[in-house]
């Protein structure tokens, strides 16, 4: 119980940090749909924190809609659900495109995409704005999907005197797995998040490779339509 | 579709996680106050057993503190000889957000050394919350608490000019406020250490972008604007490598937001962590600088 109350005692910058990274969601859709196709995909997982000494992704939760506009080209919209908790509705909507064009044998791919994440809190009805681009290359083996890349958020307000380090992006890099079904298609993620900043002085142990950054971990499950 | 949107928005209107309440870990609950006995966690583990309270230099009190008519007993400590506060310079400590009295205690005794035993006298408090003090802590309540303690010190004849106030931590909230404007009585000087900025700035420097605190409290907490308005002198003690509240984030800002003038200084403090830096700093030597502060000499 003590641990319980220490966990939800984590202190208000640790916290927001993690909502924030948390928001860092995985990359669901690395293969563009077929055109016209429909699909609909939830994610859970986080920044990995080591709690009483157990290493555990810090859960979070998106729901997505995928739809695809060309057999290269896909749309996605989501949400945010745990900002949404906390009264911060977040909604992100974004592109996908294939660069390999698609065939029937094409094992192997690669993707770019970009997206805009728009967040309002109904408190102080703060409005922020931030874009992301990233990419991944994938290769098939069989049903299993295999992938890499990258992606980065970046800030889009700039005071004359910013309040802390100035920062204007937020790098990740990341690898995966799904599973090519027809229908459901499971995937894990491993992702490090900002590796360009240095991990320490913040209350939690965040598992990070060097100081340097943290390392996320996210579940996801997709259906096809 | 459409039903996602009215859940989505239902979900958001509805929506009431704040994480105002992490802001105090005031987790630890106590039966009693054991002061020297205490045998849990202290803020300075071990204080040497020249540091001891004479006899008749040290008061219980429980006193009555409005929040705008949310009144609760809160607890709190005087070192000195109550007797004759009329003609001394009191330290109101404010202490930080962890635990409560037992664990500052060996502060108090350390801050009632600076300058030779009882020159100043210490007093200290638990929040609404904290400790035996009753209620639940609140960002308002802990101004409130504070002003129940600089009542008592008026009451017991306290002067205009002899009141140091010292922030440590989330103490650096009430203690700034009332630097800046005190209903009671004005303060002399304003020592702060370790304090944080704002929760703008604790969200902003975990984040790594500019995300609002608003997303995820609702907590007015501005020190780094509070201190804009500050007239009296001012001093800044901060770990070079704080652990929790960073000094280039924190600290800094709110040195540099304070107006130059004389009276104006910090001390940065190599090694020192968040709750480590007089030991870091050593205690003759942190003893010393406050009573060059203090004084001005």
């Amino acid at each position: 119980m003590t641990s319980l109350r220490a966990f939800f005692r984590l202190e208000i910058p640790a916290l927001a940090g993690l909502l924030l990274l948390g928001s860092c969601a995985p990359s669901i859709l690395v293969k563009p749909l077929e055109k016209g196709q429909h699909a609909i995909s939830g994610n859970f997982g986080g920044p990995a924190i080591r709690f009483s000494g157990i290493p555990m992704p810090v859960p979070l939760t998106a729901l997505n809609y995928h739809y695809g506009l060309k057999d290269n080209l896909s749309l996605t919209a989501g949400t945010g659900l745990t900002a949404l908790a906390f009264g911060t509705g977040q909604i992100h909507a974004g592109i996908l495109a294939g660069i390999l064009k698609p065939s029937e044998k094409q094992k192997t791919g690669v993707s770019v995409s970009g997206n805009a994440h728009f967040m309002l809190d109904r408190w102080q009805w703060n409005f922020r704005f931030y874009p992301e681009a990233g990419f991944n290359a994938w290769q098939e083996f069989g049903k299993h999907r295999f992938y890499a890349g990258g992606s980065a958020w970046f800030e889009t307000r700039f005071p004359e005197k910013p309040r802390t380090s100035g920062n204007i992006w937020l790098p990740m890099l990341q690898a995966g797995w799904q599973k090519s079904g027809e229908h459901w298609q499971p995937s894990v993620e491993l992702k490090w998040i900002a590796p360009n900043q240095v991990a320490k002085n913040l209350l939690v142990d965040y598992i990070s490779p060097g100081g340097r950054g943290v390392f996320g971990l996210y579940f996801g499950l997709m259906r096809k339509f | 579709m459409n039903r996602i949107v009215v859940l989505l928005s239902a979900i958001l209107l509805s929506s009431c996680l704040r994480l105002d309440s992490n802001l105090f870990n005031n987790g630890e609950k106590i039966s009693s106050y054991q002061w020297d006995a205490f045998q849990g966690e202290r803020e300075i583990k071990e204080l040497p057993d020249s540091y001891k309270i004479p006899d008749g230099q040290f008061t219980e009190l429980s006193l009555i503190s409005d929040d705008n008519g949310n009144k609760a007993s809160i607890r709190a400590v005087y070192l000195g000889v109550a007797d004759s506060i009329a003609n001394d310079t009191v330290i109101l400590y404010c202490h930080g957000n962890k635990n409560h009295m037992d664990f500052y205690w060996n502060r108090a005794k350390l801050l009632s050394y600076t300058g030779g035993q009882g020159r100043f006298g210490v007093m200290m408090m638990d929040y609404r919350g904290y400790g035996l003090s009753e209620g639940e802590p609140t960002e308002s309540g802990l101004r409130a608490d504070v002003i129940a303690c600089l009542q008592w010190l008026k009451e017991k004849g306290l002067k205009e000019g002899n009141l140091i106030l010292y922030g440590f931590s989330l103490g650096s909230a009430p203690a700034t406020r009332l630097a800046v404007n005190n209903p009671v009585m004005p303060a002399a000087k304003l020592i702060l250490e370790a304090p944080f900025a704002s929760a703008q700035v604790m969200v902003e420097d975990a984040a790594k972008l500019s995300l609002p605190s608003s997303y995820f409290c609702n907590l007015s907490l501005d020190n780094d604007v509070q201190i804009q308005n500050l007239r009296i002198p001012f001093c800044l003690f901060h770990g070079k490598d704080d652990d929790f509240l960073r000094y280039e984030a924190h600290g800094k800002r709110v040195y540099e937001a304070c107006p130059d003038k004389p009276g104006k200084k910090q001390i940065v403090v190599n090694g020192a962590v968040h709750n480590n830096l007089p030991y870091r700093m050593g205690f003759e030597n942190y003893s010393a600088a406050l009573l060059s502060f203090i004084t001005g000499k």
